[in-house]
């Protein structure tokens, strides 16, 4: 969050509201939620780190305006977020060991694992498959690229337990 | 029984090639509801093409039942099936099997000519039917010109113009790129919304998972099925599932 605060605010100074408002419009079906309380939070923390600063914009005709403006380090440590890249493959698998374990234990069918573990991925990608064919996704492809992505990587766990599978086909022949 | 518009009892087919025996599908129970959208899922070789081309009378079963719309298909003389597959079933191919000669629109209309439909009946549904798909400006183009997805847009136009009973859909996506298969899901979805009862085979998680029930096949035969809930509250979905650090 707070990056994406440090990316909102490097476009323009932006009242603390404002901030929250653009937040909910991107992410808040992304996102969990944040109340007004947290995003205060995380903005006077930011300034105790000298992330960001508050400033008054004057102006003509109405009350002046505090908001809130990115530093100088600000500014470096949204950078060094950019330029970090990402190692590792985004793998987290849980079930391989589990299903070593229940070849090893000889007290449960491997295959069963398998099967139960595929109904739970086919219907995860039930779901985001009804979700990326919704009408409004057409107005929102940066949500639908989201979804697609997690769709690939459910395409791929489904097509791995099919390898699972029959190699523990052939290991029973 | 009868609550079914497609039933399958012990279907089996057996490929004889110079001495050898191929065994394609084994004893096959399977059955669609009205307004169902089903999926048949399965690595390459398992029998899905062979299923769906006894299902669509275009080929025989070795032995077993075919139940469509309450007739037997597998007791019916040649005659008898052409009639069945021209008013009642919509196919489509895996390798599109459009008539490369002829324009899109005659593609299309073509079937309904031949179902009895007066020219004037065809063309309306044909035009529908294009701009439905958003290819009505392609409707002159013969196929050889048009894309992949196009090509598989007006497969799905031709299998839906006769407005059959049941639309048996083969690897409605295969060769597609993420984009142009995702338009093809997003438009069997939207048909199937509209009633249409539909079953599809494919080895595509993504396609399968389309359906409200997938049947798993395996070496010709069936080994098990999964019924795919709806969900609600479809709002907090990518929340719980994806995690995402805010940075
Ligand atoms: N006309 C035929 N003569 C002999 N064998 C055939 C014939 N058609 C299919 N087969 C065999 O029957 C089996 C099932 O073939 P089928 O085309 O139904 O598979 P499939 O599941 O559709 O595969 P794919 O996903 O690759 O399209 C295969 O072993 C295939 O070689
Ligand atoms: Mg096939």
């Amino acid at each position: 969050m707070k990056n994406l605060f440090l990316a909102l605010l490097a476009r323009q100074p932006t009242h603390g509201y404002e901030l929250m408002q653009m937040y909910e419009g991107m992410f808040s079906t992304v996102l969990p939620t944040l109340n007004a309380g947290q995003i205060y939070t995380t903005l006077s923390r930011m300034e105790r780190d000298g992330l960001v600063r508050k400033s008054t914009i004057v102006q003509a005709h109405r009350p002046d305006k505090r908001v809130y403006a990115l530093t100088e380090k600000g500014g470096e440590v949204l950078q060094a977020w950019f330029n970090e890249v990402l190692t590792g493959p985004r793998i987290k698998d849980n079930f391989y060991l589990k299903l070593m374990g229940a070849g090893l234990s000889g007290t449960v069918d491997p295959s069963q694992l398998i099967k139960n573990q595929r109904r739970e991925y086919l219907q995860t990608l039930h779901n985001l498959n009804t979700l990326s064919l919704e009408p409004e996704m057409t107005e929102n492809p940066s949500k639908l690229v989201l979804i697609q992505g997690a769709m690939l990587h459910l395409k791929a766990d489904l097509e791995w337990l099919d390898l699972c599978e029959e190699m523990f086909n052939e290991g029973a022949r | 029984m009868e609550t079914y518009l497609l039933e399958t009892k012990q279907l089996t087919k057996v490929y004889r090639n110079n001495g050898s025996k191929v065994h394609a599908l084994q004893e096959v129970d399977l059955a669609v509801k009205p307004g169902e959208m089903v999926a048949v899922m399965g690595p390459s070789g398992c029998g899905k093409s062979t299923l769906l081309h006894i299902l669509g009378g275009l080929d025989n079963p070795t032995s077993g039942e075919v139940h469509i719309n309450g007739q037997r298909l597998d007791k019916m003389s040649e005659a008898q099936r052409a009639v069945l597959r021209r008013k009642q079933v919509g196919f489509m191919f895996q390798a599109f099997n459009l008539i490369g000669n002829l324009s899109v629109g005659d593609n299309i209309e073509l079937p309904a000519l031949v179902a009895g439909l007066s020219v004037r009946q065809a063309r309306k549904r044909r035009d529908a039917l294009l701009e439905d798909l958003g290819i009505s400006d392609k409707s002159r183009n013969i196929p050889a010109q048009l894309s992949g997805g196009e090509r598989q847009r007006v497969a799905l136009a031709r299998a839906l113009v006769n407005q059959p009973t049941i639309l048996l859909a083969d690897e409605p996506t295969g060769n597609l790129d993420s984009k142009t298969a995702y338009e093809v899901l997003r438009l069997l979805r939207q048909t199937h919304m509209q009633g249409q009862t539909i079953l599809i085979v494919t080895n595509d998680p993504n396609v399968a998972s389309l359906a409200q029930r997938v049947v798993f096949m395996r070496d010709g035969r069936i080994i098990n099925e999964t019924i795919l809930q709806e969900r609600d509250d479809t709002k907090t979905l990518l929340v719980e599932l994806l995690n995402l650090e805010g940075g």
